[in-house]
Parts: C-alpha cells; sequence; structure tokens
C-alpha cells in the first residue's frame, strides 16, 4: 500500500484558517482520488473542497503525507483512530486533538491544543508545540486520557493541563502551569520549566531535570532514585528520542498539592 | 417673546456606567438637555451629563452620508466577508446583544464581547470549577466579612461599598460598617485600603501562591515556607481564622486577577479557596464588573448559545474556544477580514498589533459618540446611547437584569434597531432569500 501526498496549495494569501478535519487515515483509507478531492473543507464560513486547497497524489492508503506552508491549517488528524501521518512542515491547531491511534509526526512546529484530550496513539513533533498541549477543552474535566505526546522543541502554557492519563515528554522549556489540575498521568521535562509547575495537581508525576521553583503548597518529603523514570528513559531510547544520560541519579520528591488531595509529586533531578 | 421650556424629572433612572448599575438616578431634564443628575457617582453623573459632546456623524470612508446609506455599506461589507468579527457590545442594552448574535449566526460570524479582555478569566473559573455566589443584596443584608482582592472599588464602583458592601446597614447587619470586617488584599495602596480595617499588601504575580497557601491552610495542612507573596505565613494563618470565623463571607476580586500571570487560574484557586471555607461557614466569591452591561451580553450570549464569550459561528453553529475564537488573538493573527465594532472602543483599548489588524480590514464601528475606532471606520453609524436615549435592559454585577429607561430624545436609531436594519439587508443580499444560513454544498 503506497501513500497519499497531499501538497498544499495556499489559499491565495487569505489570512483565514483553514479547518481540514477530514484529514484522517480513517476517511482517507476509503476513497479514490476523486473522493478524496471532493471532501469538504472549510474556509471561514464557506465549504469548499480538498481538492480547492490540496494536489492530490495516490489514493485508498492509511498513510498520508502533508507538504506546504500549513501553520494556518487546523483540525489535522482530529479524532483518528489508526494509520500514519506526515505532515514535512509546521502545522496550525489541534493537531491530534481527541485521536484515539495511530501515529502523527510533525516536522516543524505545532499549534496550540496539539494532542489536546487524545485517549490513544503517538503525535511527535519535532518542533515546538504551542499552548495547552495534551491539555483539555475549555470546560471539559479532563485533558489527555491516554497515549503518548513526544515535544522535541519547547511548549507552551499549561501543557499536560487537566491530564488523567498517558505520557508527555518535552526536550525544551514549558511555560507556566505545567500539569495544572492534572489528576494522573506523567510529564517529563528535560529542559525549563515555568512558574506554578503542577499548581492544583490531584495525582500523577511531572518529573524535571533543572531545578525549578516549587509552589508553596508542595512538601518535600524524600530524595530517591525512582527505578519508573529509568525504566521510562530507556523506552524513549529504544524509540529513537534521544534523552539525556543520567546515570541513575537521584530525585527530589515533592507532594501536592496540598490544595488539592496533595497526592500528585514533582520530581526534580539531583545530579 | 419667550418660549416656556419644558422641564421634567426623570424618577428611578437605571445608570449604565459600571457593573453596580445603580436604579435610583433622578435625571432633570429641561428642553431634551439634561441639565443635573441627583444619586449618582462621579463618573454616572458625567455619563448623562456629557451625554451630547462628542457625537458620532453618519459617514462612510470619511465623506458625510445618511444613515440609510451606512447600513447598506455595512451589510456589503458583512455579507462579503468570510471570517468576520463582531465586538463590543458592553455599553448597551439586552436586546442589541440579541440582534448582534441574530447576526453573528447570519453571517457566520465570530462574536465577543469587551469581557474578552476583563473578566472573561473569571467565566472560565466558572466553568472549571463552579462558583459559590450570591446576589449584593445578600452582600447588604448578612456579609460580616467583606475581602477586595486586585481590586479598587473606592474608585471603579464608587457606590459598591455604600449602597451593597461596607456602610450600607441590612437587615442582619443593622449597625452598617460596624458590623463588617473589611479587608483588601492588593499589590498597592488605593482608595479602597483606606475603607478597610486591614490592608495587606503582596507581591505582585503571587496571588496564586497565596489562594493555593490558604487552601492548604484551611484544609489543615502545615507548609514547609515561612512566607508566601512576600508576606509571613503566620499573617495567612491569622487570616484564615478570620475567614472561618466569620458568619457570612464574601470576596469580590477585580482584574488585578484576572488580568494578570495565571489569569483564569488565579481565580480558580480563588474560587477553590471559598468552597472549601464553606466547610467552615457561609463564604462567597463574586467578581467586581466593571464596564457597562459587560455582564449582559455574557448572560445573553449564554442563553442564546451556551457559551459567554468567544463564540464563533463560521460552521452555522455555536463553537467556544478562548484562544481561538477570542477577540484578541483572532486580530493578533491577522484572521478576520471585516469587522464590526458595537458600543465600544477596540482600537483604543487593544494592543497595537490587534489595532494595526483593525485598521488594515473594512470596518465597521457603530457608537453614539466619537472614538479612536469610528475615527478610522470605513463606515460610521452613529447610535442613540442606551439608558440615556434608549431604553432597553441591563445586567448588574450579580447578573439581576434592570430596566435602563429612556430620558431624552435622540436624532440617530438605537443599536437594537440599527442591527435589524443590517440583517434585514444581509438578507436581501442573499440570493435564497434567507433561508437558513448554510454553506454551499460541495461542487460536483
Amino acid at each position: 500500500m503506497g501513500e497519499i501526498i497531499l501538497t498544499f496549495k495556499g489559499m491565495g494569501g487569505s489570512t483565514v484558517p483553514l479547518e481540514a478535519d477530514p484529514i484522517t487515515p480513517d476517511l482517507l483509507q476509503l476513497k479514490v482520488r476523486a473522493e478524496i478531492e471532493r471532501l469538504p473543507l472549510y474556509h471561514g464560513n464557506e465549504q469548499l473542497l480538498l481538492g480547492d486547497f490540496f494536489s492530490v497524489k495516490g489514493e485508498r492508503s492509511n498513510q498520508i503525507r502533508l507538504r506546504g506552508d500549513l501553520s494556518q491549517v487546523k483540525n489535522i488528524g482530529v479524532g483518528m483512530q489508526t494509520g500514519r501521518i506526515v505532515i514535512e512542515s509546521s502545522i496550525g491547531m489541534h493537531v491530534g486533538a481527541r485521536m484515539t491511534g495511530g501515529e502523527i509526526q510533525v516536522h516543524g512546529n505545532a499549534g496550540d491544543w496539539a494532542g489536546a484530550e487524545m485517549t490513544g496513539g503517538l503525535l511527535w513533533i519535532n518542533g515546538s508545540a504551542g499552548n495547552r498541549a495534551g491539555s483539555a477543552y475549555r470546560g471539559s474535566k479532563y485533558g489527555m486520557r491516554g497515549g503518548v505526546i513526544l515535544i522535541e522543541g519547547s511548549g507552551g502554557h499549561e501543557v499536560g493541563g487537566y491530564m488523567r492519563r498517558g505520557l508527555i515528554v518535552v526536550r525544551g522549556n514549558l511555560e507556566d502551569h505545567a500539569g495544572a489540575r492534572m489528576v494522573a498521568g506523567s510529564i517529563f521535562v528535560f529542559g525549563r520549566v515555568g512558574g506554578r509547575t503542577g499548581g492544583g495537581m490531584k495525582r500523577g508525576s511531572i518529573v524535571c531535570f533543572n531545578p525549578l521553583d516549587v509552589l508553596p503548597t508542595f512538601r518535600l518529603t524524600s530524595t530517591y532514585a525512582p527505578l519508573f523514570v529509568t525504566i521510562y528513559l530507556r523506552a524513549l531510547r529504544s524509540r529513537g528520542f534521544s534523552v539525556p544520560e543520567i546515570g541513575g541519579g537521584r530525585f527530589a520528591r515533592y507532594c501536592g498539592d496540598l490544595a488539592e488531595s496533595g497526592k500528585g509529586e514533582i520530581l526534580v533531578w539531583q545530579g | 417673546m419667550t418660549v416656556a421650556k419644558e422641564m421634567r424629572v426623570v424618577k428611578d433612572v437605571t445608570c449604565p456606567f459600571c457593573g453596580v448599575t445603580c436604579d435610583d438616578l433622578e435625571v432633570h431634564v429641561e428642553d431634551g438637555k439634561i441639565r443635573d443628575v441627583k444619586n449618582a457617582c462621579v463618573l454616572g453623573k458625567d455619563t448623562f451629563l456629557h451625554h451630547l459632546e462628542g457625537l458620532a456623524t453618519p459617514r462612510i470612508d470619511g465623506k458625510p452620508a445618511s444613515i440609510e446609506a451606512c447600513i447598506e455599506a455595512a451589510a456589503d461589507i458583512l455579507a462579503r466577508a468570510k471570517y468576520p468579527l463582531i465586538y463590543g457590545l458592553d455599553s448597551t442594552e439586552l436586546h442589541a446583544h440579541r440582534k448582534a448574535i441574530e447576526l453573528a449566526d447570519l453571517i457566520g460570524a465570530n462574536i465577543d464581547h469587551t469581557s474578552s479582555v476583563c473578566h472573561a478569566p473569571s467565566l472560565q473559573a466558572v466553568q472549571t470549577v463552579g462558583i459559590p455566589s450570591c446576589t449584593v443584596g445578600e452582600v447588604k443584608n448578612r456579609a460580616d466579612l467583606v475581602i477586595f482582592w486586585g481590586a479598587n472599588p473606592a474608585e471603579a464602583h464608587p457606590r459598591h461599598a455604600t449602597r451593597y458592601s461596607v456602610t450600607v446597614k441590612g437587615m442582619f447587619t443593622p449597625q452598617g460598617r460596624k458590623d463588617r470586617t473589611v479587608i483588601h488584599i492588593d499589590v498597592r495602596r488605593t482608595p479602597t485600603s483606606r475603607m478597610a480595617d486591614t490592608f495587606i499588601q503582596i507581591k505582585p504575580h503571587s496571588d496564586y501562591e497565596v489562594f493555593s497557601t490558604l487552601t492548604a491552610l484551611v484544609n489543615g495542612h502545615d507548609l514547609d515556607v515561612s512566607e508566601v507573596g512576600g508576606v509571613p505565613l503566620q499573617e495567612w494563618r491569622d487570616l484564615v481564622e478570620v475567614m472561618k470565623g466569620a458568619k457570612f463571607g464574601i470576596l469580590y476580586w477585580g482584574m488585578g486577577l484576572t488580568m494578570t500571570r495565571g489569569k483564569y487560574l488565579n481565580v480558580v484557586a480563588l474560587l477553590r479557596l471559598c468552597q472549601e471555607l464553606n466547610r467552615f461557614t457561609k463564604f462567597l466569591g463574586a467578581p467586581l464588573r466593571g464596564h457597562g452591561n459587560v455582564v449582559g451580553m455574557a448572560q445573553v450570549l449564554t442563553w442564546q448559545t451556551g457559551f459567554p464569550f468567544a463564540v464563533n459561528m463560521s460552521r452555522g453553529y455555536p463553537r467556544f474556544n478562548p484562544g481561538e475564537f477570542s477577540v484578541a488573538d483572532l486580530l493578533g493573527r491577522g484572521e478576520v477580514d471585516a469587522a464590526l465594532i458595537i458600543a465600544a472602543d477596540a482600537i483604543g483599548n487593544f494592543p497595537a498589533k490587534a489595532a494595526q489588524h483593525l485598521k488594515s480590514i473594512p470596518l465597521i464601528a457603530v457608537d453614539p459618540k466619537e472614538s479612536e475606532t469610528t475615527k478610522v471606520a470605513q463606515v460610521v453609524i452613529p447610535a442613540a446611547q442606551a439608558a440615556v436615549a434608549a431604553e432597553g435592559v441591563a445586567y448588574r454585577m450579580d447578573h439581576i437584569p434592570l430596566p435602563l429607561k429612556k430620558v431624552v430624545d435622540s436624532p440617530y436609531p438605537s443599536d437594537r434597531e440599527i442591527l435589524d436594519r443590517i440583517i434585514a439587508r444581509v438578507l436581501a443580499k442573499r440570493p435564497d432569500d434567507g433561508a437558513k444560513r448554510a454553506a454551499p454544498l460541495p461542487r460536483g
């Protein structure tokens, strides 16, 4: 089975974002080229066709490759269940949001809400992610409920907010409120984190490899060498995601947030 | 020859200036002009006395035009737009809100209002954790502990203290001020500090930490730190005891929380504190809402679309996502291709980048007065000022609807009528004669 290559033709200078919800392997794998070209896309309040914005090569495949500058294109891979999407540039908001399975590779930066409320699958971003990656939509009780988000660059505010399960790994830095009000799940940050990390967290683990200002409502409970961190790092390396060698280092364990149930933890690498 | 002057006094007039929405004003009118206003604060008085100053004039591309022609030009712009924005709506009334939402639905627009740049984070926080709250009448009659946090009602809401929260005498607070403890917590002293028994100065951007600390202390935890927000922990322990010991506590917050680092999460932390305190006593929270009828727009938008602000209708149904469909972000990213600004000065208040984008697209301003927005708008439609020259309904900051009176006449139509006429012209321009706004079917 070959792959479907969608090359973005641009929007004729328009700055109105394009909403490309139908671009998921689940839908495209059943369709021939002419059908793919006639899938509806929303450009502002106008409904147009996929063929108006993309040239299509290939058909009936669950492997999709996207080319061209897609930073104004939203909703790629939303809710996808299977297959693979490779994006060869930066991508707009909501990439992989609510996905339940399959894999998305972004060879560039991703907009806000990347992998928001995802429940399964892998979202691998080579560049940076925006705000609220793996987080909840406004008004939702839970953010990410499963799956893995790997970010090689940095992330914005509230990454992993309201997270319920799953793993987020960030090689770069995060802004404020990482893991805000998270309920469970794991966040690894190899760069620096902003303020109020883990604010309002009920359970879950945030593992930091740089010093940080811990909120006053977290208490230092112990310093130890958790085995699970070693296992996670080994698993990441085996997938090809390079992480620094920490050589069995020790972590300070802060317990909180005591303003909530206080059963979450922030682990800070002590070298 | 002398002509007998028409003089009358309009009683029980509702003031449109701030969220206190005083409804006991007396306006003295002489020959269609307002001569005096009784009972109002200086802000409210100014609103009425200067209602004839700086009025806008109808024009297209800077040239004088009839209202009719302006409405036609506005409808032209909006009917053509792919991703329009309707914004403002704080200084107008309920029926204009309804018409604006109808228009947004019709043209598939983004609709947002002034909350988006003031108390929208409070609305988000309420969506996140809920709110224990009450009307100002409850505060007047029952509250024995009033805390103002990140707010300066002494200057922004001058009559809040005397009508509802500090000096007023109520059913269970018969001695007024003597029956209440008032605490002001802020990053600097303001006139509000002077009316408080206690002022606690905290470091800027430390509100979230302080709320979390107070909540942890209420929950009986001890903490490892000696100070939070630049204040010794013991002082926070004492405050918790005061809060727990109150019969009826209320925490009023302002934009010092919603527009600083942490934004809605500051308010989430505040509301969690209020909720936890209810295990010991009655303790409530309420935002001090500022500008005019901005609460009303959130109310109307919520009852009509299910969401309080940052609503997008481009797919024919409402979607809500602050950050994606909120005004500052839509403009900051330069996405919208036309804008209708009603009863608000967007360009005068927005960051330079957002204002710059507004200037680069077809812009329609509906406003009683000249503003930075009307100066650059392609189409300017002057309106009769709500609560002065047009009647309607406004919502007080505690979500109580109050009638707005028409005190004097205006040569211009009301916001409601202008929007209604724009809607009629947009409908007339579409071939299907206003059948439900539907995107064209896929071609081929």
